[in-house]
């Protein structure tokens, strides 16, 4: 590794994008401000949309920066730099991942100013954070009792499961909302918790875990007529409660730097065989498409959702970050093909 | 024609071929057809030939920066794939393309860190080379803000940098003011009595001066003529004399005498002094 060359990557990399990143974030942090004095406005400011909105701003003018940035880096490695570069005894491996080192540097640190700038707009504010920790299989029961639907749960199988998050849809045909009373209960009798609640949005229903061990049983009724609620089962989940909300934007930090590590290999090897600006695009359009993608490595546009409803996004998993890693390896190994072998001449 | 010096050879370049795809029907573009040259360890070699002939092509091919398409190139004795060959070598980039945000010394300190130096070493020896070349004063100053000539005399430096045992100087002259010339000619000579092999690109013959031991010609991808530079830039009865202590009263006495022995004058014109001794009396 090249110490040198990391700090030029990383000072051609971080400038253009920390700047406007400054600039936008200031902005939606003044506007926040602002709005504050607003009543109007004020239901909406809740920590989670504040949190979304830093985020969401960093990422969409620093992120296409960053990743044009790092096209243009490989881009001039193969090109402009070449004969100061490949002149040079220094291997084509060792250039390419001090590059990368440097650019994945100027991305935490865009990631850890966008961190600090979220928590500082959230401020003091206090609420319950919830993460997803695992699905709850719900399995329909038969009930004689009309107006009410049941379902039996199993014990949740993580020890620091606390809240039962039951996602629902709503077709307006009775009227705007429906008024719900949802119960959870242990199956062998004693402990329950109780809710009656208007869903009037798609809203996850949440309950707390009963106290007690042994499998539940979750009983919705309805308590007057309304609009008709759909329940889909397969998407309940169980969730535990975070002690500090704050931890929300390490989590999405930790996530970022997976997604940065892999997007800006392939940015460097892109840029190596193509030119810049079909690069950059080629490479947005993928990363838009991964966003709103589900699957192990995509559906990054779910974490910004829990961002946004208060919650705290999930921790990669094993199989997602090992598969960012061989991605990462991926982009590295033909960013390296492309130098060693003169992709360009 | 003059023979190649015995002894090992620095550059053995047999039937060297490259060429280029380019437009949007990728169409071949032949830079080099086919260039033998031998280059003994030690020698000065001038490179001479027309703009676009390939002889910055052949260079960077040298260099390692590209790979040839066909032929074969051997350089210091192995193959500039090679790691330990091309910390060897020494490269002036015709362009100059250096990271223009960084300042000449920490330009310095990332090239001598890609050549395997500490970054004691590549600092110590890199302020020498900067003051050697009239640049120590700008040792901060970003490359972005240098001129050409500067940006020529910094590349000198870079290519001294790490002592190499052959230097490839494409296009060394373009751009540098009569100081810089110096500076070059004085880092040449030096270079020749430490035994370094020199290989040095133009496309004026005046820039090969006394400094070559040998001159090649290339044009359109091929050598076409290997020589001494009198041999090849010379010819017979054709003299470049200069006189000191001459009146010009007295000229026109020399002037009658070239025609009394039927020599036709081209040229008289006053010199003595270079550019750079008025640089220095405007000081």
């Amino acid at each position: 590794m090249r110490v040198p060359l990391m700090r030029l990557a990383l000072r051609r990399s971080l400038w253009p994008a920390l700047l406007v990143g400054c600039l936008a974030v200031g902005w939606v942090l003044w506007n926040n401000r602002v709005g504050a004095a607003s009543e109007l406005a004020t239901w909406s400011r809740s920590p989670g949309i504040l949190r979304h909105a830093v985020w969401m701003t960093g990422i969409l003018v620093s992120g296409p920066l960053l990743l044009g940035r790092a096209v243009a880096i490989g881009h001039r490695l193969a090109g402009a730099d070449a004969p100061w570069c490949a002149s040079r005894p220094a291997s084509r491996l060792g250039v390419l991942c001090s590059s990368w080192i440097g650019a994945l540097t100027a991305a935490c640190v865009l990631m850890i100013l966008l961190a600090a700038a979220a928590e500082l707009g959230v401020g003091t504010q206090v609420s319950r954070a919830l993460q997803p920790i695992g699905p709850a299989e719900l399995t329909p029961l038969e009930t004689s009792e009309s107006g009410i639907v049941s379902f039996e749960l199993e014990e949740p199988a993580h020890e620091n499961a606390a809240v039962l998050r039951l996602p629902v849809g709503l077709i307006a045909t009775g009227g705007p909302s429906a008024r719900i009373r949802a119960r959870l209960m242990r199956t062998a009798g004693g402990a329950f918790v109780e809710r009656e609640l208007i869903v009037a949005t798609t809203r996850p229903i949440e309950l707390d875990l009963p106290a007690g061990e042994g499998p539940l049983r979750l009983e919705l009724e309805r308590v007057e007529d309304g609009a008709l609620v759909l329940v889909p089962a397969k998407r309940a989940g169980w969730w535990r409660v975070m002690r500090h909300p704050a931890i929300a934007s390490l989590f999405l930090a930790c996530l970022g730097f997976l997604v940065c590590a892999a997007l800006l290999a392939w940015a460097l090897a892109l840029g190596v065989w193509m030119r810049p600006a079909p690069a950059t695009a080629l490479l947005l359009a993928v990363a838009i498409a991964l966003w709103f993608s589900g699957g192990t490595l995509g559906g990054w546009g779910v974490a910004m959702e829990h961002i946004a409803g208060g919650d705290i996004p999930a921790l990669p998993t094993l199989l997602g970050s090992g598969l960012a890693m061989a991605m990462t390896a991926a982009g590295g190994c033909l960013g390296w093909w492309g130098l060693r072998w003169g992709a360009r001449s | 024609m003059a023979e190649v010096k015995t002894g090992a050879l620095a550059i053995l370049s047999t039937g060297i071929t490259k060429h280029y795809r380019a437009g949007l029907l990728l169409r071949r573009r032949e830079a080099l057809r086919g260039v033998d040259l031998k280059v003994s360890k030690g020698e000065t070699l001038g490179l001479a030939g027309p703009n676009g002939s390939g002889k910055s092509t052949w260079m960077r091919l040298v260099a390692g920066v590209e790979v040839q398409s066909a032929g074969e190139l051997e350089v210091l004795g192995g193959s500039t794939a090679d790691a330990e060959v091309r910390r060897r070598l020494g490269f002036l980039p015709e362009d100059a393309p250096f990271p223009r945000e960084l300042g000449a010394q920490a330009c310095l300190d990332l090239l001598g860190s890609l050549s395997g130096m500490s970054r004691d070493e590549a600092r110590e020896r890199g302020g020498a080379l900067l003051e050697r070349v009239g640049l120590a004063h700008e040792a901060r100053t970003s490359l972005g803000k240098f001129s050409r000539g500067m940006l020529r005399r910094f590349g000198l430096a870079q290519a001294w940098l790490h002592s190499p045992e052959l230097i490839l100087l494409d296009e060394p002259t373009a751009g540098l003011d009569a100081e810089g010339h110096e500076v070059l000619r004085e880092l040449l000579r030096e270079a020749h009595a430490a035994g370094t092999t020199v290989c040095m690109s133009s496309h004026i013959p005046g820039d090969f001066g006394a400094g070559c031991d040998r001159l090649a010609v290339m044009v359109a991808g091929k050598i076409v003529q290997v020589g001494a530079p009198d041999e090849l830039l010379g010819e017979p009865g054709s003299w470049s004399v200069g006189v000191k202590g001459l009146e010009e009263p007295r000229l026109a006495e020399l002037e009658e005498w070239l025609r009394a022995v039927g020599a036709t004058q081209t040229e008289i014109r006053p010199t003595g002094r270079e550019l750079s001794d008025l640089y220095r009396s405007e000081n």
